[in-house]
Order: structure tokens, then C-alpha cells, then sequence
């Protein structure tokens, strides 16, 4: 472990540190001391131990604001998140509503389709039936022939 | 299976042949004679009509119309002779 020197309102104390971390104590000894000699200054105290807890105070209140705004800030972000997934939410539903009318339409298509094509089946069966029932008539008119032809060659056959 | 059509025709033609076999030398037989000439009139009055009923028909492009044709003017040329 590394040990620092740091200064604060005038007093020098050896704190330990994790290894690498030296400047880093060095830099918020000095933001503590910056913070001490003012309260020292203002309140005209000369009691360290008053000065320190005051000091200490000091950056608790400012590190509270700093999580209260810390905090304020991702409720935002999550606010304008949910708002960017109702806003992708909505162009979903545009494009689903859309697909549907595209949909709606290619059914109507097949629908008149399906139609035409019943349509023309019925008249398909109007035809054959209509032909079946011509062809009928001709085989009557061919069998009333053939009768007639056989009552002549009966009559000449007869003695 | 043979159509209704089919069937008649095949009928005609059965008909056709039993005439052209039998009928045509009976009815030469009978002018030759003579005899019962009425009959003979009537039997040449129904080959007109059937001729004509056959002609309405139009079967020109059936194989019995041919015979229906040949075996009719036969006999009316024999009843005409």
C-alpha cells in the first residue's frame, strides 16, 4: 500500500492508498482543502476538528446533489426511452395497419377472382347441360328415323 | 360406353342394312308383278318423307348417312323405274 502526504487547512496527514491511486488522494486532498480553508476563513474557527467535519459536510452535500441529479437525469433518459419505444410502438402499428389494408385488398382480389371463376364453372354447366339436352333431341330424331326405316323394310319383308 | 347419339346411329345403321338386304329386292319383286300398287305408293310416299326427315337431321358426317342416302334412292328408283 502507497502512502500520501496531504494538507489540508494547513495540517499535513500520511494516508495509505491503493498502489496507482497517489494522485488521485492527492487531487481530492486538495478539493478538501480548498473546501476546509474557506469554512475556516468564513466561520472564523479554529477548531480542525470543527473545520474537517464541516469540510466533510460540504462534499457530502455536493456528492448528494450530484446523485440527486444523477439520478434525475436517468429517470429522463428512461422517460424519453419509453417515449422512443411508444414512438417505434406507433410507426409498428402504422406499418401493421398497412400491411392490413394491403392484405384486405390482395383478399378482396382473390375473392373476385373466386368469383369470376364460379362463375364461369356455372356457365360451363349451363353449356353442358344444354348441349346433353341438344344431343337428346337429335338422338330421338335419329332413333324416330331409324324406326321409320325399319317399319319400311318390315313392310316389304312381309308377304 | 357408346353416347345416345352413338347408339341411335348404330340403330339407323342397323336399320339401313336390314333395308338394303331384305327390302330392296322385295320392292323390285313387287313392281315387277304388278301388285298392290297402292302399297307400293304409300311405301315410296314414306321413303320421301324419311328422306327428307334425314336430310333435316344433317348427319353428312356420319358413316350411315351415306348408306341412309344410297339405300333410299335405290328403292325409289326401283319405284320409279
Amino acid at each position: 500500500m502507497a502512502q500520501v502526504s496531504v494538507t489540508v487547512n494547513g495540517r499535513s496527514y500520511q494516508v495509505g492508498c491503493a498502489d496507482g491511486q497517489e494522485e488521485r488522494v492527492l487531487t481530492l486532498a486538495k478539493e478538501l482543502d480548498a473546501r476546509a480553508r474557506l469554512l475556516a476563513e468564513a466561520s472564523g474557527s479554529v477548531n480542525e476538528g470543527v473545520v474537517l467535519v464541516l469540510a466533510g459536510l460540504m462534499v457530502a452535500d455536493e456528492a448528494a446533489d450530484e446523485r440527486a441529479a444523477r439520478e434525475a437525469a436517468e429517470e429522463e433518459l428512461a422517460a424519453l426511452r419509453r417515449d422512443d419505444g411508444a414512438a417505434a410502438l406507433q410507426g409498428r402499428v402504422v406499418d401493421l395497419e398497412a400491411e392490413l389494408v394491403r392484405a384486405q385488398a390482395d383478399l378482396d382480389e382473390s375473392h373476385a377472382a373466386l368469383r369470376a371463376a364460379h362463375e364461369r364453372l356455372e356457365q360451363r354447366r349451363d353449356d353442358v347441360a344444354a348441349r346433353q339436352e341438344q344431343e337428346g333431341r337429335v338422338a330421338e330424331a335419329i332413333e324416330a328415323l331409324a324406326a321409320r326405316i325399319e317399319t319400311v323394310a318390315e313392310s316389304l319383308r312381309a308377304p | 360406353m357408346l353416347s345416345r347419339i352413338e347408339s341411335a346411329l348404330q340403330r339407323l345403321g342397323q336399320a339401313v342394312t336390314r333395308l338394303e338386304e331384305t327390302g330392296i329386292g322385295r320392292l323390285e319383286a313387287m313392281v315387277a308383278a304388278g301388285r298392290d300398287e297402292a302399297h307400293v305408293e304409300r311405301l315410296g310416299a314414306e321413303l320421301l318423307a324419311v328422306r327428307a326427315d334425314y336430310e333435316e337431321l344433317q348427319l353428312t358426317s356420319h358413316k350411315a348417312s351415306g348408306r341412309v342416302d344410297a339405300a333410299i334412292g335405290r328403292l325409289r328408283a326401283v319405284l320409279e323405274a
